[in-house]
């Protein structure tokens, strides 16, 4: 046991004195999530597929259910449905869906007499990492509840039994403008001059020009209202800032520049002859790969700890973990995840500059995919369904979990799980290269 | 302490080594002579446990596969490839090698203060490798060979490319070994290395052992004849002979001598006669 640790202290040793080594292993990564966490909340684009949503029925009438049909036929939505408003938030809360849709009950009843009485009520709650999406999700929706609209008026039977019960209810509600009630009863009597009159009245009434009462006068055909999905833990709370959302895309940098690292030390030591020595040392050859894995280990979970603290000490940053030890969990997996992966890596090429090319394609497709470079929802579906076997993808999940997603123990299974196996398989894959490659 | 017999190995169609049979005694000093290509590098990783021989067998201290740690323990290597790690010192260096025989730090550190003494580094112990030139490289790998206290040394080409200083203090720390009763097995295509420290030397060419023995019973076997040069007015004149004092007194008898050349055979004519062609080829 004294040479594996022998030779995890002397490859840790060499990488603190490998200083472009650690600049990508630690500085790299902080630049990578200061310049990202500044830039997240300015980010906008258009998303390559449909948003992810969660529905919630909350209603059950026939309007809200064709309400749901139209999100769900929409282009710009990738609906599923949830029974209950806590289901819906959950999911969004562990990322599986980047947004939900309540439908609140009376949203059918206000759909139908969208001009007196309660309107049609709709509550969303977004993903805090997706904030452009968020934003696309309230446009969206408000086109679908206008197309909605729209659809009523074009069926007469339908807009004839609206327009009557609207009538009946604009004449004898007395909270509605004077203005507006007048508009509306015109409209309602003269259907076609709906186009025109509707939006002239809504907007002499929004710039205050017909009614005292700007509150009183404003009409909206729905109500909309956010929720914050994450968990309330046990202080007050609070959303996650833009730092927080970056720190652990950037710690998997550093993961991987210590990963990738230590499988070109292997390959080092094979090309310099020092590997050489290690094979007629008196230990056997798995104690060289121990001693390899174990400073790997120590050194990403150094450089993980490292950036940690520097998000939690650094006030600019802020980064308040929501649970510690599921942040210890995900670092201890992440770690033996990428242990794994440089196992690999360290058997792949037979020269330095074979092995360095191959190490860091492999981890840019990972990062690729596993959102360390561009964020998921900017990717077509078959890609953000591949980003599963990306090890990058679970390392940031298990990192969001434990900083502010909240994930309980459960909910930390499946990304730490993942981490675990690919250690094992990588260990395993390498270390039998390695020792078939060393007895021929 | 090392014993080979009938050992052969192939890469694909080239014989690397064929039917190779040695019997090296403790304490002895043994020198494989060879051009590049020879099958000395193969011989010594064969010993060291790196490759296994298609055929034949390979025993150290009457132990083998070579592979065995126990085995391992009582060998020490200086591989042709300087095998040190630039980015840490000299002395770090040494006791990281020597954690890997199960030296503790303290003694670890007492070792590679006595080695670095023995191979003339003492004053550049903290000093980064990377910082060394290519002679102080090569004697700290043979000082890295020395941490486990080997009982037999395999020693590749250990003054290639060094300066005459390192050169001659690699062949000092070999001779103070010798002298210290190490058995070492020392490959080189230098004569005259060999032929200071070596008591036995093999002369191998395409993976073949040509001829084994002492230097005096290569020379006296392979050498030739003793040539003597004498330059008069007229002209040199080479004489080979059995009996160079009779002929030199013949020459200086006849007068006329402006200098007189004795040119006894070396391993460099023994190669010559084995092989055709120099060494160094």
């Amino acid at each position: 046991m004294r040479a594996t640790f022998s030779i995890a202290a002397k490859d840790i040793s060499l990488l603190v004195r490998d200083r472009p080594g650690l600049f990508f292993s630690a500085a790299f990564p902080l630049i990578y999530a200061i310049f990202f966490g500044s830039i997240f909340s300015g980010m906008s684009s258009k998303p390559a597929s449909g948003i992810k949503v969660a529905i919630v029925d909350l209603d059950q009438s026939e309007g809200s259910r064709a309400f749901a049909r139209d999100i769900d036929d929409s282009d710009a939505f990738e609906a599923q449905a949830f029974a209950t408003r806590d289901e819906g938030l959950d999911a969004v809360r562990k990322g599986r869906r980047t947004a939900v849709v309540i439908i609140e009950p009376g949203f059918g009843k206000g759909l139908a007499s969208p001009f007196a009485g309660e309107p049609p009520a709709l509550t969303i709650g977004a993903d805090p990492a997706r904030g452009a999406e968020s934003g696309m999700v309230e446009g969206l929706l408000t086109e679908r509840l206008f197309t909605r609209f729209q659809a009523m008026f074009t069926d007469p039977a339908q807009a004839r039994d609206m327009v009557r019960t609207s009538l009946e209810q604009v004449k004898n509600d007395d909270a509605i403008a004077p203005l507006t009630k007048g508009v509306l009863t015109t409209f309602l009597g003269q259907l076609d001059a709906f186009a025109t009159a509707l939006p002239e009245a809504m907007d002499k009434e929004s710039t205050g020009d017909g009614v005292d009462d700007g509150e009183a006068g404003t009409f909206s055909p729905f109500k909309l209202t956010k929720v914050d999905v994450l968990r309330q833990n046990d202080g007050p709370a609070r959303r996650p800032n833009s730092f927080e959302i970056s720190f652990p895309q950037g710690i998997a940098w550093g993961i991987m520049g210590v990963a990738a690292g230590f499988g070109l030390s292997l390959v080092v030591e094979r090309t310099r002859g020092t590997m050489l020595r290690l094979r007629v040392a008196p230990i056997a050859p798995a104690s060289v790969l121990l001693g390899k894995a174990l400073g790997c280990f120590i050194a990403i979970v150094g450089v993980m700890s490292l950036l940690i603290a520097v998000g939690v000490t650094v006030p600019a940053f802020s980064v308040r973990p929501a649970s510690w030890t599921m942040l210890g969990v995900a670092i201890v997996c992440s770690a033996i995840g990428f242990v794994g992966i440089m196992m690999i890596s360290s058997v792949l090429g037979r020269t330095e500059a074979a092995a360095s090319g191959i190490t860091w394609a492999m981890l840019t497709i990972m990062a690729m995919l596993g959102g360390g470079m561009v964020p998921l929802m900017f990717m077509p579906p078959w890609m953000q369904t591949a980003s599963n076997i990306s090890p990058v993808k679970w390392a940031i999940t298990s990192l969001e979990g434990a900083i502010w997603r909240g994930y309980t123990p459960a909910e930390m299974a499946l990304p730490c799980g993942v981490l675990l196996g690919v250690g094992l398989v990588g260990f395993a894959i390498g270390s039998t290269i390695f020792m078939r490659r060393a007895e021929g | 302490m090392l014993r080979l017999v009938d050992v052969k190995k192939r890469f694909g169609q080239i014989r690397a080594v064929d039917g190779l049979t040695l019997d090296i005694a403790r304490g002895e000093v043994f020198g494989l002579l060879g051009p590049n290509g020879a099958g000395k590098t193969t011989v010594l990783s064969m010993v060291m446990g790196l490759l296994a021989p298609d055929s034949g067998s390979i025993e150290i201290e009457g132990h083998g596969p070579t592979h065995e740690p126990r085995v391992r323990r009582i060998i020490g290597v200086a591989p042709q490839t300087l095998a040190l790690y630039d980015d840490l010192s000299a002395a770090e260096n040494l006791a990281f090698f020597a954690s890997l025989y199960g030296i503790g730090k303290t003694e670890a550190g007492k070792r590679a203060a006595e080695l670095l003494s023995l191979v003339g580094l003492d004053d550049r112990a903290k000093d980064r490798v990377k910082g060394f030139s290519g002679g102080m490289k090569r004697r700290l790998n043979l000082a890295a060979a020395l941490v486990g206290d080997p009982e037999i040394l395999l020693l590749d080409e250990p003054t290639a490319g060094v300066d005459p200083q390192s050169r001659q203090n690699i062949v000092d720390a070999v001779l103070a070994l010798r002298q210290r009763g190490r058995t070492i097995v020392y490959t080189t295509h230098f004569m005259e290395e060999a032929q200071r420290v070596c008591d036995r030397v093999g002369i191998m060419d395409n993976g073949r052992l040509l001829a084994l023995g002492t230097l005096d019973e290569l020379i006296r076997d392979h050498g030739g004849l003793t040539c003597v040069v004498v330059e008069t007015p007229a002209g040199a004149r080479t004489i080979r002979t059995s009996d160079p004092v009779a002929e030199v007194s013949v020459a200086i008898g006849a007068g006329d001598v402006l200098n007189i050349r004795v040119e006894r055979p070396n391993l460099e004519s023994v190669f010559f006669a084995l092989t055709g062609r120099s060494l160094r080829d």
